[in-house]
């Protein structure tokens, strides 16, 4: 077996050893818990929202978050911020403010099945196929990521280790269901947190301060947020369509905003307020994530100039496993490869629960198995979940074809969240928009998207990056998407006003309980604003 | 339902002083560079009583959670007993 970077110690094993026994003991301390279908698959509406929170923020800590933000900063410097400070926090803000409310109150169990009641069955079944495709393509990343760090730094057989961490997380979801996956989620948070912190402090105190760390890079457009975008020094090659338009807005709120991966975290908490708390809790940690995941990218360039260069093994993604290598004493090392495990496991997981909900209510429970006894749902979200991992192992293999994990990951986003939010977006506000326009919207965005990226490939069209094309594109499809919905939706017969009921904005519940008036310092709304000033302030310090 | 705050308190007290135990048997051969100096620094040891600490923080929240739990309990009890007992008398 070829060796490793880093002769591992038995204290290092014995860290990651110790994790895997907690994570599976929680899987089995719930198994008992799992009575029902909405059990297993929607954590039966019980979790307190701080937990739901943190496991929102988790569910997409995975691979691309930790390993593919170091990457994105390593090659871009920090303009990557802008995925936090331009694109997620005003996304979850949105999202708890406006269209949690509609999502908790219709009492959907899955975002397809909010379309099934805003639009159509085909609507649903469009976005309910297109979503599974999605989630299993991103299941395997996470998969493909831990093997490669694995093999680089410890030597391991990439087959042996994609084997056991499916295995384990298998294990896991399969016991204590979305429950299982979400308390491990909140347990891989704070692990994520303790494992990668000290990267970023060991290397904040060996340059001395930030304005000593900016000094060393090669590009003074690694240092600022907005100030060289105009200029050649603008290392992403994005303009400001791309940025606020693409990334800012379509591709940001499309994420944040319609994702069942991420809604399906808030839709467990046990009542409305908690769903909407929901993101804002989660906005709060995510706002200083950039210190875990950008501050070591643009320490690794530093520290390893030769980052970057055509080599596998000196790809940008290596950035965080190479200075755990570089950096950690034994001891905190195993700490370290375990915080990595975690986020691949955690990420791995988000998507083969959401996987399962989807697969088992919108495509199983609706087309293939009408009126089965409960007890047959839950063994087919059980089947669901052994099945979604298994595609995931072979998704896996098929990531080793693409370079770099971020680009695959805002490709495929591209093609079917993007346009997906302008279906969203005119469903809840504006009351006119008919099913067959939101369905041939949908389809349409799609479409244009991968007519797009042919074109790109084809070289008929010409970006800076990649991260440009993503960008542009996005903004192709979400425009493509709502100029076709609101067309064909004045030429088609809208829903009637009683059908809509709870569902769009402006047409309230027949007969729906009056809230219970909270104080508005403790109004998702209040904080949503100290959340905005907060970024607002981040941009100005590292305009 | 198990609270979560028990399996993170104690995965994160038992890792703590796990490794703050082998970083102070194994001190490191290198002093750690930091900026123009270079330190003794045993990092195994500050981070680990750092974990070992929130994880005792999270099992000790949990814990007075399902004290309260049980005195909310026992306090109902006790309101409604006397009452019982009146009816049956």
């Amino acid at each position: 077996m070829k060796t490793g970077l880093v002769t591992a110690q038995p204290i290092d094993y014995a860290v990651i050893l110790i994790y895997f026994i907690f994570v599976l003991g929680v899987g089995f301390k719930l198994k008992k818990n799992m009575k029902s279908s909405d059990d297993f698959l929607l954590a039966g509406h019980r979790i307190p929202s701080w937990v739901t929170g943190l496991a929102f923020l988790s569910a997409n800590l995975g691979a691309i978050e930790v390993m593919g933000m170091a990457a994105n900063a390593a090659q871009y410097g920090i303009m990557t911020c802008h995925f936090y400070w331009l694109g997620a926090i005003p996304a979850m803000v949105f999202l708890a403010v406006f269209m949690m409310p509609f999502y908790y109150k219709s009492k959907i169990r899955s975002v397809p099945e909010y379309l099934r009641k805003r639009f159509n069955e085909p609507t649903r079944a469009l976005n309910a196929i297109s979503f599974a495709v999605m989630t299993v393509l991103m299941s395997g990343i996470n998969l493909y990521a831990m093997a490669i760090v694995f093999k680089l730094l410890l030597g391991w057989d990439m087959n042996a280790s994609i084997a056991v961490a499916a295995m384990v997380v298998l294990a896991y979801t399969i016991t204590g269901g979305l429950t299982s996956s979400i308390y491990n989620e909140v347990l891989q948070f704070f692990l994520i947190v303790f494992g990668l912190l000290p990267v970023s402090i060991l290397g904040l105190l060996r340059f001395g301060s930030w304005s000593a760390i900016c000094e060393r890079f090669d590009n003074p457009g690694f240092a600022h947020l907005w100030k060289e975008i105009g200029t050649i020094h603008n290392p992403m090659g994005v303009d400001m369509i791309g940025l606020i338009g693409g990334l800012g807005f379509v591709l940001s709120f499309g994420y944040w905003c319609t994702d069942f991966l991420v809604i399906q975290r808030a839709l467990a908490a046990e009542d409305l307020r908690g769903a909407r708390m929901t993101p804002i809790i989660a906005a709060f940690p995510k706002i200083l994530f950039p210190v875990l995941t950008v501050l070591p990218g643009l320490i690794a360039i530093i520290l390893i100039p030769k980052l970057g260069s055509n080599n596998d093994d000196l790809s940008f993604n290596m950035a965080i496993p190479y200075l755990l290598a570089v950096m950690y004493p034994n001891g905190l090392f195993g700490l370290g490869i375990t915080a990595l495990l975690a986020s691949f496991m955690s990420g791995m997981a988000g998507n083969v629960t959401a996987f399962n909900t989807v697969w088992t209510y919108d495509i199983y429970q609706s087309y293939i198995a009408k009126n089965k006894s409960d007890a047959h749902y839950l063994w087919m979200g059980k089947l669901a979940t052994a099945i979604g991992i298994i595609i995931s192992v072979g998704t896996c293999y098929l990531c080793m074809n693409f370079k770099s994990i971020m680009d695959y990951m805002q490709l495929i986003f591209t093609f079917f969240n993007a346009p997906l939010f302008a279906t969203f977006l005119l469903g809840m506000f504006f009351r006119r928009t008919s099913p067959w326009g939101a369905f041939y919207g949908l389809l349409g965005g799609t479409l244009a998207a991968v007519v797009h990226y042919i074109l790109t490939l084809q070289h008929k069209l010409h970006y800076m990056s990649e991260m440009a094309g993503n960008f542009h594109r996005s903004v192709v499809a979400w425009t493509v998407c709502l100029v076709l919905t609101i067309t064909i939706s004045y030429l088609t017969k809208p829903k009637a006003v009683e059908e809509l009921r709870g569902l769009v904005w402006g047409v309230d519940e027949k007969g729906g309980a009056v809230a219970a008036k909270t104080s508005v310092f403790a109004s998702p709304g209040f904080f949503g604003v100290i959340l905005l000033a907060l970024t607002a302030y981040l941009n100005y310090l590292f305009f | 339902m198990l609270d979560v705050r028990l399996p993170i308190g104690w995965l994160f007290l038992v890792l703590g002083v796990m490794l703050a135990a082998y970083g102070y048997a194994n001190p490191p051969a290198e002093s750690l560079l930091l900026g123009q100096v270079s330190l003794p620094l045993n990092l195994d040891v500050p981070w680990g009583i750092l974990m070992a600490l929130f994880g005792l923080a999270m099992v000790s929240l949990a814990q007075m959670d399902k004290l309260k739990v049980l005195e909310a309990q026992l306090q109902e009890s006790k309101t409604a007993s006397p009452a019982s007992s009146s009816d049956a008398n």
